[in-house]
């Protein structure tokens, strides 16, 4: 049986080199992949504790994750092409218009 | 088991350098490829855990539709200049300072996790294979979380409603502006 501190520090890793990269990046498109990488930490973490548990819940919460994942998706990259629409640009920097 | 561990550790060493590439690499597809490693890994992880159906899913959902979807809008923005938006990307200060960041929020969250685990034993008798088989989650998915799920189905729709309404453009604007650069194209649309 795999030990719970395995998925447990994999998923704060790559939980932490997500928020890097929504930190760092610029390009739209590349800062909602590094979210995407941040929800599956969290699921890998949801994972292993039910495992280790032996509860259900966590496949559960899971499953809702990815379908809240795939809406997310859906909209997000909607936004992007109406953004780039508006300013041919996916670079975060141009997008400052609710500054007052 | 130590086959297990190895093969544990080979693909969580896979999905922390394809996590790491998708911060680190310049073209946007670049990383979307390292993505679609980091989603690989993480089912191969599943797999290890024991519940196979959620790595078939996340092969599914994940690398099936998101991963296509994201690689479909790259192709579709064509960003003229693969390294576009990356001029102002590399300011050493910031880089510097989520790097820190970065290391602080892995060290807390790997000592909230160590504390954890000391409270939580694992039952006694703990088979991992007869966890999570399909059957087990269909029946909690369908009984004591219906109504969540029936709520999913419901921001399933209200995702797709919006996705078309985002990205309708009213009448009489061109398809694309098609100006090289943003700032002068503005005002084209009231």
């Amino acid at each position: 049986m795999i030990p719970l501190i395995y998925p447990l520090t994999i998923g704060a890793v790559l939980f932490a080199i997500g928020a890097v990269g929504v930190l760092v990046r610029r390009n739209a498109i590349v800062i909602f992949m590094c979210i995407e990488l941040m929800l599956n930490a969290v699921n890998l973490t949801l994972i292993g504790i039910s495992g280790h548990l032996q509860v259900v819940d966590g496949p559960i919460f899971v499953l809702f994750i990815m379908a809240v994942a795939a809406a997310e998706a859906a909209v997000g990259l909607a936004i992007i092409i109406a953004l780039f629409r508006r300013k041919s640009t996916v670079d975060v920097t141009h997008f400052n218009i609710l500054k007052g | 088991m130590l086959v297990a561990k190895i093969l544990y550790g080979l693909f969580a060493l896979g999905a922390l350098i394809g996590g790491i590439n998708v911060v680190a690499q310049r073209n946007p597809v670049n990383c979307a490829i390292s993505l679609l490693f980091t989603f690989m890994s993480i089912a191969a992880l599943y797999i290890l855990h024991g519940s196979p159906l959620l790595a078939m899913i996340q092969i599914i959902v994940y690398a099936g539709a998101i991963l296509i979807l994201v690689v479909f809008t790259i192709m579709l923005l064509a960003l003229r200049d693969p390294g576009q938006g990356l001029q102002k990307f590399w300011t050493f200060p910031q880089r510097v300072a989520a790097m820190i960041v970065g290391a602080l929020l892995a060290g807390e969250l790997i000592y909230v996790a160590v504390g954890a685990i000391s409270q939580a034993a694992a039952p006694a008798g703990a088979d991992l294979k007869t966890l999570v088989d399909p059957a087990t989650l269909g029946h909690a998915l369908f009984g004591k979380y219906l109504l969540p799920f029936e709520v999913a189905s419901v921001l399933l729709l209200a995702a797709i409603v919006g996705a078309v309404v985002l990205t309708r453009r009213p009448k009489g604007t061109p398809a694309m502006i098609d100006a090289p650069h943003a700032d002068e194209a503005e005002g084209g649309e009231s």
